[in-house]
């Protein structure tokens, strides 16, 4: 084999070793929490003006969390929303990977004359990050846009997720 | 009369006529072209200025707005005087540029060697050069990429032993810098100048030019990346353009970049280049070589193009799991929607097998080992600079004038590549070649008219 043969197939082993790294981290840097923080009741939002729902949540190997949420009569510059799953019994929650997903239905329907077609989010979480054996968790909504931040709790819980199938 | 006859047939007999009626053709057309987007707000902005008024223009975008403060330097004094006068130099540029690479490329046939250049040339969707307004886009993309291939005159001459006089450093030094004020053309020149001076000092040959050119481009990059306008326009533009800005994360920029861009490569939406150069290098490879894996890895490229580009509906169609029909969202082509599904996780393999086949099938075809190496590295910058704006949030605004400078780093490649070809080809295979590229050209300039809006 001559030399330049023996350096298209290393080149080819280190391309195909690249090619299968970068899913594998995009992999786990979706399906797992970004972090842990804890619930502080102070932030729950009372008020009646943050509209919010959960879609139907995919539960086949992870769980995949879609819904929307929007303060009403107020159209934020700087958008965050975040699911949390916060453990039964405790005040310890997982911060999971979220992304804002664009929602006519949800921005049509909406009656105070503001743009809220950014209002809808969807979060993952793999099976294998959570211990659903031992543990339960309920689904809390973070709306952080700009300088107010509440905290949503929707009263979801996973395990009855699971159990729906 | 006589006279006037006898004037157009020596013009006619010249070697470059098809290159002079290119050059006045892009200026005629550049004087037809409406005044549009940007080009609306800056001409009245920049018209009447004292060199003062355009200098306070430079500093606030230094301070405030963008790296490219000479680009935009002289995009602000060329939209502020006669709008004929960029249109000339832009004509004259071309010419140029052309002329240059026609030296470089040495066909036998030069009459032949400048219609093959401009078909190629036009392959690049001229279209991307009005997004934000002709003048603007044309100063802004196309005269950086001309001028900064131009800036590579001295560094030819050296490579082939001709002087180089005092003057040609002098101008080719103001080009270059001007050239790597575009951040994209700066890093590209960057890594085809640094390329040149790694090449030359591991065989021994470097000289002053190569490394001169090399600091030049380094330092316009270096400019570029701490210029602190840059970070405060970011600011501005995600909070305009991409309120959800702090949502995405390093890595979900780096795929959305990544997918954006090697979607638009390999399936050649928009563009039929890449497609053309992984057709060539295919031949190329398939000529020169009997093996089986250098036949397969030069063969990926096109094959991907075929099946999710070419017939990617087909494709789809048939086999509806395969990794074709993923949308490219906010967080790139795995997101949190299709996070348990194989099918995004296999079009990032996809996309970076094909990438990976595609510049191996450089170092294959190259014979000098260094230079192989080299050309995957400048393919790889290319590629590069445009998955990087993954990370701006301009992603989506800045439309595909971002792909312009990968574009014609391809289209430098293409031509390279045509040359390495045609050694190989019967006269028969290349009569086609040359007319699929003429056609090629043809309908890409007619898809730019249909699209021109009046």
């Amino acid at each position: 084999m001559d030399k330049r043969k023996k350096t298209v197939i290393l080149f080819s082993v280190l391309a195909l070793v690249a090619a299968l790294i970068f899913p594998l981290i995009r992999y786990k840097s979706i399906t797992s929490p970004i972090q842990e923080t804890s619930y502080d009741p102070a932030l729950e939002c009372k008020s009646s003006a943050l509209l919010w729902n959960l879609d139907s949540i995919d539960n086949s190997t992870g769980f995949i969390i879609p819904g929307w949420i929007y303060l009403q009569g107020y159209e934020p510059k700087k958008i965050r929303y975040s699911v949390w799953l916060k453990e039964k019994g405790s005040s310890r929650c997982l911060i999971l990977t979220t992304e804002t997903m664009e929602r006519e239905d949800v921005a049509k329907s909406a009656t105070d004359g503001l743009n809220h077609t950014l209002s809808g989010f969807c979060a993952a979480v793999s099976l294998r990050n959570l211990d659903l054996d031992t543990r339960d968790y309920e689904i809390i909504i973070q709306y952080a846009c700009d300088d107010r931040n509440y905290l949503v709790p929707t009263g979801i819980f996973l395990r009855d997720q699971l159990l729906k199938g | 009369m006589k006279k006037f006859k006898s004037f157009f047939r020596s013009i006619y007999q010249r070697e470059d006529f098809p290159l002079i009626i290119f050059s006045v053709v892009c200026f005629l057309f550049y004087l037809c072209l409406p005044v549009s987007y940007d080009d609306r707000v800056q001409i009245p902005k920049c018209t009447g200025l004292s060199l003062k008024g355009y200098w306070d223009l430079m500093v606030f975008d230094y301070f405030k707005w963008s790296s490219r403060v000479v680009v935009n330097g002289v995009m602000y004094f060329m939209l502020g005087h006669n709008g004929v006068l960029w249109k000339f130099l832009t004509a004259a540029i071309l010419f140029f540029l052309m002329k240059f690479l026609s030296r470089i490329m040495d066909f036998p046939d030069r009459r032949k060697g400048y219609l093959i250049i401009i078909a190629m040339f036009l392959l690049v969707p001229w279209e991307y050069l009005g997004g934000a307004g002709w003048g603007a886009c044309t100063i802004t993309y196309l005269w950086p990429i001309a001028l900064g291939t131009l800036s590579f005159t001295t560094v030819y001459k050296a490579m082939n032993g001709l002087p180089v006089k005092w003057w040609e450093y002098m101008l080719c030094t103001v080009i270059l810098l001007f050239s790597t004020n575009q951040e994209q053309m700066g890093a590209v020149l960057l890594a085809a100048n640094g390329i040149i001076f790694l090449y030359f000092l591991f065989t021994h040959r470097l000289k002053f030019v190569y490394f001169w050119n090399s600091l030049i481009a380094a330092s316009g990059t270096l400019f570029n990346l701490t210029v602190p306008g840059n970070a405060l326009r970011s600011e501005v533009e995600a909070a305009a353009r991409f309120p959800d800005w702090d949502m995405v994360s390093m890595l979900d920029k780096l795929d959305l970049g990544y997918s954006l861009s090697m979607d638009k490569l390999l399936t050649g939406k928009g563009c039929v280049l890449f497609p053309l150069l992984a057709l060539l290098l295919m031949i190329g490879v398939w000529m020169k070589y009997k093996d089986r894996l250098y036949r397969g890895i030069s063969a990926v490229p096109f094959a991907y193009f075929v099946l999710f580009g070419l017939l990617g509906n087909v494709t789809v169609n048939i086999f509806d799991h395969f990794p074709a029909g993923n949308t490219i969202d906010k967080f790139g082509v795995v997101n949190t929607q299709n996070a348990f599904h194989m099918s995004g996780y296999m079009q990032l393999i996809l996309y970076s097998v094909a990438g990976a086949c595609f510049l191996l099938s450089f170092y294959v075809l190259i014979k000098d080992t260094l230079a192989g190496i080299g050309m995957m590295l400048l393919m790889l910058a290319a590629i590069a600079v445009r998955i990087v704006i993954g990370f701006s949030p301009t992603v989506y605004a800045s439309g595909d004038r971002t792909y312009l400078v990968t574009y014609y780093v391809l289209f430098f490649a293409a031509l390279l590549i045509y040359k390495k070809v045609i050694i190989h080809l019967p006269d028969k295979w290349l009569f086609y070649l040359d007319r699929t590229l003429y056609i090629l050209a043809g309908f890409t300039m007619l898809n730019f008219v249909c699209g021109i809006m009046l």
